[in-house]
């Protein structure tokens, strides 16, 4: 086939894919969602696999009633809130400390020759240590510190730091290298100074690029996380997950693991509507 | 400035063009490189400039010794073939370029750094994608904390943007990017105006309205525009003077004065005169467009 006649092709079925009218997002979601939901209760029902040895979605639901009225979980004292508010404020604090380093330190890299020189082949030697590599290392380096009644664990922040700001680091850089030089000749003609050029050309170009890379951090912040919990601390949902697979729970285990996947799909959709938001001119689509 | 005063305003303008021509006239039997000067007052002064790039290891000489000058309010036109040095020309006025050798001077002065006094249109549309049009159209001035309200609407008005300010540019049809990109240049209002290609990527049609307008806009107002092309009939229509370039290294070939009526309007594109100097033209570039070609075609086999 010609490409001529390939491209035809892709025009055509646009044109037949839009007579076909979409059903309404709602209906979409719950589709997507309760699709995903039968697989897991055909896997358990037929038992594929080691599915048998596991739980399937229906009676996963009872024990989330009751936790979500606040029962304990995994034998211990504390709430799936207090689990959860300990894990996603991990995430949150983790991913913004790396938003707040590499954001500028990537617009430096991407400007500025001499800077990229010199920051760039150590940072480079450390990016393609995975964060999950960084745990036993962060176990060592950083303590548990007591901040007014709640106990910090450095380590895990510091390794969901890591695991975010590569990602925002990487795609901060490319988001000023990939900027036609011709936007910043056209802001020096049209009058602007160096900082006025990088504030109304170079930030904005690049802030797609950029929040494409927070919504990165804040998918491999959840990953990170949850990796980091199960080897340290006695909070968390990673912890208590995997808790909960020790005291050979499993419901618990599914509860953990479907509060983790809620959790990271909040936040990847807040992240893409502050996106949209912040960036009305681009079509770019933010996926974690 | 009431309708009257407007008309004859122009028609004094295209008067004084009238005397400039009869003036290039006497210089018409000249040599080439006299013809490359202007008859009295020049704002941009090009003596012998050469510019070689050197990317890896084979240098590739651009534009080679070119001497060039424009005068003052004078609409000239650099028609050469793909790859001939012409954008390199246009990036060393806009001081984007150093020159290898010779040098680039305007009102007097050597051009250092780009200056909002000389406005660069570019051949693929560079509106900031992340500004509305109005934020477009405002971005010079308010660089200078000058913004005139006033001034920016009567240009949408005139340019039919208005409207359209809260748009963004991926919003708008190719002609009305152009278009908006015009304003925001005049808007900044520079002496003079250098302008890569602005119209290659539109369809005939817009094209054509486009000129008209760029055209009406220029006998309006004082202002020096340098349009670069590689269409012959648009070269003619719009300019005083076509510097037609030959193939890399780029040098001027020759000069054709052109000295058809103003205001010029789409039905001269039929005319006699226009025809002549269609035809001059045409013998002057086809053999440097064959150049052009087998140079590239040399390259791509070397590569």
């Amino acid at each position: 086939m010609s490409t001529r006649d390939r491209l035809f092709e892709i025009d055509r079925g646009r044109l037949l894919g839009r007579e076909v009218p979409l059903p309404p997002r709602g209906v979409r979601w719950a589709t997507s969602v309760l699709g995903f939901l039968a697989l897991w209760w055909a896997a358990v029902e037929f038992g594929f696999w080691g599915f048998d040895n596991f739980v399937g979605p229906i009676e996963t639901l009872e024990p989330i009633y009751g936790y979500l009225l606040g029962e304990p979980l995994a034998s211990g004292s504390r709430t799936i809130y207090v689990h959860a508010a300990y894990s996603t404020f991990r995430v949150v604090a983790g991913v913004s400390v790396a938003a707040l380093l590499a954001i500028p330190l990537g617009l430096l890299i991407g400007t500025s020759t001499k800077w990229e020189r010199y920051l760039f082949p150590g940072l480079e030697s450390l990016r393609p240590i995975p964060p999950v590599a960084w745990v036993p290392a962060s176990i060592l380096l950083f303590p548990i510190v007591d901040v007014v009644g709640f106990s910090i664990n450095t380590a895990v922040l510091f390794v969901v730091f890591i695991g975010a700001f590569f990602p925002i680091l990487v795609n901060t850089t490319e988001g000023v290298r990939t900027l036609d030089d011709e936007f910043r000749r056209a802001a020096e003609s049209l009058g602007a100074s160096n900082w006025q050029t990088f504030r109304h050309v170079i930030f904005p170009a690049a802030l797609p690029s950029i929040l494409t890379g927070v919504s990165l951090g804040i998918g491999l912040g959840w990953i990170t996380v949850v990796a980091a919990e199960i080897v340290s601390g006695n909070y968390g949902l990673g912890y208590i997950t995997y808790q909960a697979f020790r005291l050979l729970d499993p419901t618990t285990v599914a509860v953990g693991m479907v509060t983790i996947g809620a959790l990271g799909y909040a936040s990847s959709t807040i992240v893409q509507r502050v996106a949209n938001y912040a960036t009305p001119w681009s079509d770019l689509e933010v996926n974690t | 400035m009431s309708e009257h005063e407007h008309e004859s305003d122009i028609e004094r303008q295209s008067e004084d063009r009238q005397h400039d021509a009869t003036d290039r006239e006497v210089l018409r039997n000249g040599h080439n490189e006299e013809r490359a000067q202007v008859a009295g007052e020049s704002l941009v002064e090009i003596n012998g400039l050469t510019k070689t790039y050197d990317p890896d290891g084979a240098a590739v000489t651009a534009v080679e010794d070119l001497d060039l000058s424009i005068g003052d309010n004078e609409f000239v036109t650099v028609l050469g073939p793909s790859g001939c040095g012409k954008s390199t020309l246009m990036e060393c006025i806009a001081g984007y370029l150093e020159p290898t050798e010779g040098e680039v001077l305007v009102e007097g002065e050597h051009v250092e750094e780009p200056d909002p006094s000389r406005g660069v249109v570019f051949q693929s549309n560079r509106l900031f994608p992340w500004k509305t049009i109005g934020q477009n159209a405002r971005f010079g001035p308010q660089m200078r904390n000058a913004v005139d309200d006033e001034r920016i609407q009567e240009l949408l008005d005139e340019t039919g943007l208005t409207g359209f300010e809260d748009s963004y540019p991926h919003e708008l049809s190719g002609g009305m990017q152009q278009r908006a990109e015009l304003v925001r240049l005049l808007a900044n209002d520079p002496a003079i105006m250098l302008m890569d290609e602005p119209f290659s990527g539109l369809d005939a049609m817009t094209k054509e309205l486009m000129q008209e307008m760029l055209l009406d806009i220029w006998e309006q107002e004082d202002r020096t525009v340098l349009f670069i092309t590689h269409d012959l009939e648009e070269a003619i229509f719009l300019a005083d003077r076509v510097v037609v370039m030959t193939a890399r290294p780029g040098e001027i070939k020759d000069v054709i004065d052109v000295d058809l009526d103003r205001p010029r309007d789409a039905s001269m594109f039929t005319s006699e005169a226009f025809n002549e100097h269609q035809e001059h033209a045409n013998d002057l570039i086809h053999d440097e467009a064959e150049r052009a070609m087998e140079q590239k075609e040399a390259e791509s086999k070397g590569a």
